[in-house]
C-alpha cells in the first residue's frame, strides 16, 4: 500500500469528514482501503471475524452519490467502522466470540447499528471479542486472541480486543465496543487508542447480547478523542426498547472540544490510583507527566481523598457475576460444552454466591457512587491511569490446560471498573510509551451526563501531547 | 458521606466444599456441574469470597439497593441523589 494511501488510512474522522463532505475525499476510496488493510493485517491480527466486502463497497458508493448530491448526512457519512461481534446486524451472526452463537443469525439491526446505518457509516464487518465479553485481557480460545498491533505476541486488553487491535491497525477509523468492567478502555489503553465508555444509559443496548444489565454500557473507540464525540453524537440517545436508556437530551458532544483546559478542575485521586503496590511506575509516570501538561495550560489540580475508592472493583465483580450467570442461565443449561472452560467455570462460580450478597453489592454501589458525587463535586474530571499493569504477553494469559484462571490480567481492572459502578462517563488515551514501547492509557473521567467535558479534556490532551498521531509499527 | 472501609479478611471455604457447592447449586437451578467442572469453577472462588467480603464490610445500611436499570439514579444524575 502506498504511503499516500496508509496515511489516509490513519486520518482521523475528524480530519476526513469536512474532505467527504467537499468530495476531495471518496468513502469508496476510503472503503477500498479500509477493506484491503484488513484482508493483508486480519492474518496476523485476527481483529475482524468477519468482514463483508461487496456489502461495504456497494454502501460506500450510495454514500458517495448521496452525498455528491447534496444528502450529506454528517461526520460518521462514508466512514468504514466495525462493530463488536456482539451487535446485531439483521441477516447477520452475532456470535458473542462464543461457539454457542455460532449460528445466532440476527432478525433486526441494534439500535446502534441502525444510528450509524443511517448516519452513512460504512460497516464492514464484525471484530473480535472475548467470549461473550467475559474478561480482561482480550484472550478467545474459540475464536483465536486477538493480537496487539504494537507487539503481536502481546495481549490487547478486552473485552473488545478486536476493535482496539483494528482501529489502532488503521483497519477501521472507528469501532463499537461494550464495558462492563473496562472492556472499552482497556484495550484503548493497550492498543493506544481512544475509548470512551458514556454514562450508564446514554447509549442503548437494544440488539446487543447483555453480559450484566445494569453495569453494560455501549460507547466507540477511535484513534482520536474528537472521533469518539462524533460516534457518540450519533449513537447516544433514548431509546424505549432499552429499560435503562436515558430519557435525557442529547447534546453536541463535539461542541466544546477546541475550548482547552484552561479554568477546569482536574481531580487527583490520593488514594488507591497511583498506589506504588498497585499501580507500574512507568505508568505512573506517564500519568503524572500528561496532568503536569494539563496543569502547564490552564487546568487547576486539586487532590481528592477517596480511601474507600478499591472497594468499587469488588462491587463490580459481584454484580457482573450474579447477573452474567442469570444472563447465562438457559444457555448454560442446553449448551455448557460449547463454552470454553474459563468463561464456563468463571460463570458457575457464582452460582452458589447467595443472593443477598448480590443485593448488598447494589446496596453498596449505592453509597459508593454517593461517596463519588460528594468527592468530586468540586472538580470537572478525574485523571488516573487506565490500566495499572504493562500489557501482559498472550501466553501469560492464557490458562494452562486443566485450569480455569490464568498467571495474570486480573490486575487490569482495577481502575476502569470503579466506574462501571458508578455509571459515569469515562474515557481513555494515549499518554506515552512504557520502557518496552507498548502504550500507556490516560483515563479522564467526568460527571454523569457531561461526557462533553470528559472529551472536551480528551482532546485538549491529544493535541498538547500529540501521542494519539503514533502509529503501530505493524502498520 | 457513606464510610466504606477497607477489606476485612474472612477465611473462604475450601476449595473441595466450594465444588460442592457448586455442583449443588447448579442441580438446584437445571444446571448440571461435572465435579471436574466445578472444580474449575471453585479456582474462582477465592477472588469471588475476597469481593463478597469487601462488600459485606462496606457500611450500606443507610441505603438501599441502586435501581438496577437506572444505577445513575432516577434523577440521571449522583450528584443529586440522596437517600430516603
Amino acid at each position: 500500500m502506498s504511503n499516500e494511501r496508509t496515511q489516509l488510512a490513519f486520518d482521523s474522522i475528524h480530519e476526513l469528514a469536512p474532505k467527504i463532505k467537499d468530495g476531495s475525499v471518496s468513502p469508496v476510496d476510503i472503503t477500498e482501503i479500509a477493506l484491503e488493510r484488513t484482508a493483508t493485517l486480519n492474518p496476523k491480527l485476527n481483529a475482524f471475524l468477519d468482514f463483508w466486502h461487496d456489502e461495504a463497497l456497494a454502501a460506500a458508493t450510495k454514500a458517495e452519490r448521496d452525498i455528491a448530491d447534496g444528502q450529506y448526512l454528517g461526520p460518521m457519512h462514508g466512514i468504514p467502522i466495525g462493530l463488536k461481534d456482539l451487535v446485531d446486524v439483521a441477516g447477520k451472526v452475532t456470535t458473542g466470540g462464543s461457539k454457542v452463537l455460532q449460528s445466532n443469525i440476527a432478525k433486526n439491526d441494534a439500535t446502534v447499528t441502525d444510528r450509524l446505518n443511517c448516519a452513512g457509516a460504512i460497516s464492514i464487518g464484525k471484530t473480535n471479542l472475548v467470549e461473550f465479553a467475559f474478561g480482561a485481557a482480550g484472550v478467545n480460545p474459540y475464536t483465536g486472541d486477538a493480537r496487539n498491533p504494537w507487539d503481536t505476541d502481546k495481549i490487547t486488553g478486552g473485552s473488545s480486543s478486536g476493535s482496539g487491535a483494528g482501529v489502532a491497525a488503521g483497519m477501521v477509523y472507528g469501532a463499537l465496543g461494550s464495558d462492563t468492567g473496562g472492556s472499552i478502555r482497556m484495550p484503548a489503553s493497550l492498543c493506544g487508542i481512544a475509548g470512551l465508555k458514556p454514562t450508564y444509559g446514554r447509549v442503548p443496548r437494544t440488539g446487543v447480547l447483555d453480559l450484566c444489565w445494569s453495569c453494560d454500557h455501549v460507547g466507540p473507540m477511535t484513534r482520536r478523542t474528537a472521533d469518539c464525540a462524533h460516534m457518540l453524537n450519533v449513537i447516544a440517545g433514548h431509546d424505549p426498547l432499552d429499560i435503562a436508556s436515558s430519557t435525557r437530551p442529547v447534546p453536541d458532544f463535539a461542541s466544546d472540544l477546541d475550548k482547552g483546559v484552561d479554568g477546569l478542575r482536574i481531580g487527583v485521586p490520593e488514594n488507591y490510583f497511583f498506589d506504588p503496590d498497585i499501580v507500574d511506575p512507568e505508568i505512573a509516570a506517564a500519568v503524572n507527566t500528561a496532568i503536569e501538561l494539563l496543569a502547564n495550560n490552564g487546568a487547576e489540580i486539586v487532590p481528592v481523598p477517596m480511601n474507600w475508592v478499591s472497594n468499587g472493583r469488588s462491587i463490580n465483580m459481584i454484580i457482573t457475576l450474579a447477573e452474567a450467570t442469570a444472563v447465562h442461565e438457559k444457555m448454560l443449561a442446553d449448551h455448557a460444552d460449547d463454552y470454553t472452560p474459563a468463561v464456563r467455570s468463571r460463570i458457575q462460580s457464582a452460582l452458589a454466591m447467595p443472593a443477598v450478597d448480590y443485593v448488598r453489592a447494589q446496596r453498596a454501589r449505592q453509597a459508593f457512587s454517593v461517596a463519588m458525587a460528594e468527592a468530586t463535586k468540586d472538580v470537572d474530571v478525574l485523571a488516573t491511569p487506565t490500566v495499572p499493569v504493562r500489557t501482559h504477553a498472550i501466553a501469560e494469559c492464557t490458562p494452562a490446560p486443566g485450569e480455569a484462571i490464568a498467571d495474570k490480567g486480573a490486575e487490569i481492572p482495577l481502575f476502569t471498573s470503579i466506574f462501571d459502578v458508578t455509571g459515569e462517563p469515562s474515557l481513555s488515551v494515549m499518554c506515552g510509551f512504557d520502557s518496552t514501547n507498548m502504550p500507556i492509557g490516560l483515563m479522564i473521567t467526568g460527571h454523569a451526563f457531561d461526557e462533553t467535558t470528559v472529551v472536551r479534556v480528551g482532546h485538549a490532551y491529544e493535541e498538547l501531547s500529540g501521542w494519539h498521531a503514533q502509529r503501530p509499527p505493524i502498520s | 458521606m457513606p464510610s466504606l472501609p477497607m477489606t476485612e479478611s474472612k477465611i473462604p471455604p475450601n476449595a473441595s466444599q466450594r465444588a460442592e457447592d457448586i455442583a449443588n447449586a447448579g442441580g438446584r437451578v437445571g444446571i448440571p456441574i461435572s465435579d471436574e467442572h466445578a472444580k474449575l469453577a471453585a479456582q474462582w472462588g477465592d477472588s469471588l469470597y475476597q469481593s463478597a467480603n469487601v462488600v459485606r464490610a462496606i457500611d450500606y445500611q443507610a441505603h438501599e439497593p441502586s435501581n438496577v436499570f437506572n444505577p445513575v439514579g432516577s434523577n440521571d444524575d449522583p450528584r443529586e441523589r440522596n437517600d430516603r
